[in-house]
């Protein structure tokens, strides 16, 4: 359930090196107006099955205080506006990592955080001119125009809560959608995300589904480029960046184009095709620049008109045998012993997948020393390079795969806490685990949770810092333990 | 409490890792597609070999002691990997597991066939969302779901499939986090995700509205250009579909290079049961035709004594004395019918006979019924040399008498309950064969 508190606690861009790139704070201004209004009610607590039908119904009653402009309220409309700006900061955050992680191999969340996190709540912002101005509110009332818009008042200015049930979007929705539109975001995304891919590549991606969004003439072109480039990059077991077609391919697809009536060749042809590639460098092309689906789509009953109640698999449910405060201090008392032993085999684990690799089995040796030059004298893994004897950075980050060995680290920890805690904790029903898939993952995610705030939280966010790491974690503490052990043992 | 479809799942606070491609993984791949058919079926049956080889290594890796069998996957099976897009029956431990293969998620959108999530046949424990990036020779795992979660989201929220057999659903209907699926993998009983039971449906013979031309559709067929779903309703295809042995007739009918081949009888058959509205014998005892053998020109002979004034029908009433004679145990005035059928400009005829084998026993399941194919000409001629009577059923072929030494009569006899259907094809090695609407033992 999503806490009341996201209506005063803002997420404010944290550009501090160790952190996830935000930082929660409380406005008590927010806080106050919120608990002033009524707004924080119990009923929450008494109805928890209606709660995402109450966070629509607030927020469509602030979003009208926000709204409204006559200026003996312009106090009231501002903090109605600063609880919802605080709301959508977590939206937007949101809106960031579902990005981020279709191009995890480019960059992270925290990389486009600085382009859509630009509010920092310590103004009380109005909207003027029928909606369409953001103004600054001092304490004394006067209005001031602001050097640039904010994106959470934009998010809030564009969304329509009152639109008919079957074409309104939530708001978490309508943030993502708006979150994605922002002009330097896309900018970085199709610079940093889809540059990487070659022309011929992007081309190669368009389904056949997609392929309906484009108009007849282009849809002909992708389509004999599809029937000959993917049939030859099959056939010729072509791997790696894709090479431009050949002149004997573009002769070909020239040929299926003639059977529909286009007269396109040679170079001509080329280049039309590279026009559409560049086209698909906007990640528009993939996403359709139209509005987000309707909540009617996935989320309102299409009779009622309600949000509609589903079970929902995540939720806490009575079955739990255990409480979670006694997950928690058995967890607290197995942690550190679960995750040395984690460690371990996550370590062993990752040096025989290493060896298995083809291209890296020569330096699965090195890892240990390459981790240690990391973890513990805190160089990059462009510095490291030549030290291991490897040419750049890529193949620093393939072999020593940092993110790789934590998840593994991860993953193992729970297990082990997930094993030890069925074995010792005499109320989990084994049946139970084994025969409901709620209850199992209800439990898995109660240790996840735990572990991820006692020790990966903060292991994860060293590692998404690219200046300046220091690498304080639990997890890099144990980790230079373990190396040290390894190479004692070595060196005996 | 519905914040599943509300609010987008927590993500996993360590992104997934890509999990590289070998040579070998990318060979297979290559291969597995050649099996296919059509350039589009080719590159999508690429992308899911790749999922596929990625998946199995991630696996492999992370929980050494499941057992993975890639033997039955339907990307074996090349076709069923022609007409289903996805990578189904990845069996793991005693879990089946079904792999939707994708370039990109961008728009958050999974595509999934309706087969998969509704045809038993091919249903699994688990779907999982595979993102392949195959320029950088890497896959992705983008989330799964267990089959009982996207069967309840998909009965709430009234999806509308695309022509194409397949729904599009939201990304976050899938769990994010990949070491769920092996925690369910490793803990869970197997029989606490109920799958629909598997069973053909013999009634939907309802549905089958649009009478499909069987040869005009083999004829699509051949043409890549026309896939099943352009040619059939869904209703129609889940029918094809579930039918393994038809999928295999139908992909060696695509595959074969020449277009003047006939199709194979088998083909025709199974084709015609699963798409043909059927004549419904049991109506017959009752004296009466349904609409269906009115259309196609049956007629039935009154029991009583009204001889029909046409020659030829004396010939087939002695036929059936001379096989009484010969102690078949027909009834004194059994129900019968005749269909005239005018075959390569032989004027063919065929009388088919129903009756109940006991008396006795009460019109329910358990009553047993006979039905008697009685093949002649409409003259006084004899049956061409080399004709055949082929009477088969779902399972296979029941009797094929050949006419030779100028026989003027073939007979097969079969017998069945009800709901039992059975199909006639009339061959003859220089022509195509005819495959005749398919008979039911129904009552009215």
């Amino acid at each position: 359930m999503v806490p009341l508190s996201r209506y005063w606690e803002i997420l404010r861009l944290d550009p501090a090196a160790d952190g996830v790139g935000y930082k929660r704070q409380l406005l008590p201004l927010a806080m106050e107006f919120f608990q002033v209004q009524g707004l924080a009610p119990e009923g929450l607590k008494q109805m928890p099955g209606r709660s995402s039908l109450l966070h629509y119904t607030t927020q469509q009653y602030l979003h009208q205080l926000f709204r409204t402009q006559s200026p003996w309220n312009a106090f009231q409309a501002a903090t109605a506006g600063l609880c919802l700006r605080c709301y959508v900061s977590y939206a937007i955050v949101h809106a960031c990592q579902r990005l981020a992680r279709f191009f995890t191999s480019y960059f992270t969340y925290r990389d486009l955080l600085p382009f859509v996190l630009d509010d920092d709540g310590k103004t009380l912002i109005v909207l003027r001119h029928h909606d369409q101005q953001q103004l600054g509110l001092d304490a004394d009332g006067t209005m001031r125009s602001l050097p640039f818009p904010i994106v959470s008042v934009e998010i809030l200015r564009t969304y329509d809560p009152n639109r008919p049930a079957a074409t309104r979007a939530s708001l978490e929705n309508w943030a993502y959608y708006c979150v994605r539109q922002q002009g330097q975001l896309k900018d970085f995304i199709a610079k940093q995300g889809l540059c990487r891919l070659s022309n011929w590549a992007l081309l190669n991606r368009v389904s056949h589904r997609q392929l309906e969004g484009f108009s007849p003439h282009d849809r002909a072109l992708i389509s004999a480029f599809h029937r000959v480039y993917r049939r030859d990059r099959r056939r010729q077991h072509q791997t790696g960046k894709c090479p431009d077609p050949t002149p004997a391919q573009l002769q070909e697809m020239s040929g299926y184009l003639q059977q529909v009536g286009i007269n396109l060749r040679g170079a001509a042809l080329l280049h039309k095709l590279q026009t559409l590639a560049m086209g698909l460098r906007q990640l528009e092309q993939w996403v359709g620049g139209v509005a987000p689906p309707a909540i009617s789509i996935d989320e309102l009953d299409s009779e009622t008109g309600q949000v509609s109640q589903l079970p929902d698999p995540r939720a806490e449910n009575n079955v739990m045998a255990i409480e979670r405060q006694e997950i928690q201090d058995f967890c607290h008392e197995q942690l550190v012993r679960s995750l040395a032993q984690a460690i371990t085999v996550g370590l062993s684990e990752h040096v025989a997948s290493i060896q298995r690799r083809p291209r890296y089995a020569k330096f699965a040796n090195c890892i240990l020393q390459g981790l240690w030059l990391i973890y513990s004298q805190g160089k990059s893994q462009t510095e490291i390079a030549p030290l291991l004897g490897m040419t750049n950075q890529i193949q620093v980050s393939r072999v020593l795969g940092l993110t790789e060995l934590l998840n593994r680290v991860r993953r193992h920890t729970v297990e082990m806490l997930f094993h030890s805690l069925v074995k010792l904790v005499e109320d989990l029903d084994l049946v139970q685990i084994q025969s409901q898939p709620d209850y199992l993952n209800n439990l898995q995610t109660a240790i996840e949770s735990f572990v991820d705030e006692e020790i990966f939280q903060a292991a994860a966010a060293e590692l998404m810092t690219t200046k300046g790491r220091a690498f304080d974690s639990l997890y890099a503490q144990q980790l230079r333990h373990q190396i040290q052990t390894y190479q004692e043992v070595n060196l005996a | 409490m519905s914040y599943a479809t509300l609010e987008y799942p927590p993500l996993p606070i360590i992104p997934p890792d890509p999990i590289p491609l070998t040579q070998t993984d990318i060979q297979q791949a290559i291969q597995l597609s050649d099996a296919v058919l059509g350039e589009e079926c080719q590159w999508q049956t690429y992308l899911q070999g790749l999922a596929l080889m990625g998946f199995t290594t991630w696996l492999r890796e992370r929980s050494p002691h499941l057992s993975v069998q890639l033997e039955h996957c339907s990307l074996w099976q090349p076709e069923v990997a022609t007409v289903i897009p996805a990578a189904c029956k990845l069996i793991v431990g005693d879990f089946s597991l079904c792999l939707l293969a994708t370039e990109h998620l961008w728009h958050e959108l999974v595509n999934i066939p309706r087969a998969v999530l509704e045809l038993p046949t091919f249903t699994a424990h688990f779907y999982v969302v595979i993102e392949v990036q195959e320029e950088e020779e890497q896959v992705v795992i983008q989330g799964f779901a267990r089959f009982d979660q996207l069967d309840a989201y998909r009965r709430s929220h009234t999806l509308s499939p695309h022509p194409d057999w397949s729904y599009s659903l939201p990304l976050h209907w899938f769990d994010p986090e990949p070491n769920h699926l092996l925690t369910y993998l490793q803990v869970l009983d197997p029989a606490a995700i109920i799958l629909p039971e598997s069973a053909m449906d013999t009634s939907a013979d309802q549905t089958l509205d649009h009478p499909i031309d069987v040869y005009q559709l083999l004829a699509g067929l051949k043409s890549s250009n026309c896939p099943l779903w352009q040619q059939l309703s869904w209703e129609q295809g889940q029918r094809v579909l579930q039918n393994l042995e038809l999928l295999r007739l139908c992909y060696q009918w695509q595959q074969a290079p020449n277009t003047e081949d006939s199709p194979n009888v088998r083909l025709l058959e199974l084709l015609t049961l699963a798409l043909q509205r059927v004549v419904r014998l049991g109506r017959w005892l009752q004296g009466e035709l349904d609409d269906m053998a009115n259309q196609l020109g049956l007629f039935l002979l009154p029991t009583t004594a009204m001889v029909a004034p046409m020659l030829s029908l004396d010939r087939f009433e002695a036929a059936i004395a001379e096989l009484r004679n010969q102690s078949m145990d027909i009834p004194p005035q059994p129900t019968r019918a005749y269909q005239d059928l005018d075959w390569q400009d032989v004027p063919l005829r065929l009388c088919i006979l129903t009756w109940r084998v006991s008396e006795n026993a009460a019109l329910d399941d358990q009553a047993r019924f006979s039905v008697l194919f009685i093949l002649g000409m409409q003259t006084n001629a004899t049956l061409p040399d080399g004709l055949k009577l082929r009477v088969s059923n779902a399972i296979g072929v029941l009797h094929e008498p050949i006419a030779e030494f100028d026989d003027p009569f073939l007979f097969a006899r079969v017998q069945g309950q009800l709901g039992d259907t059975f199909v006639v094809t009339i061959c003859h090695i220089n022509c195509p064969p005819l495959t005749l609407a398919p008979y039911q033992l129904t009552l009215a």
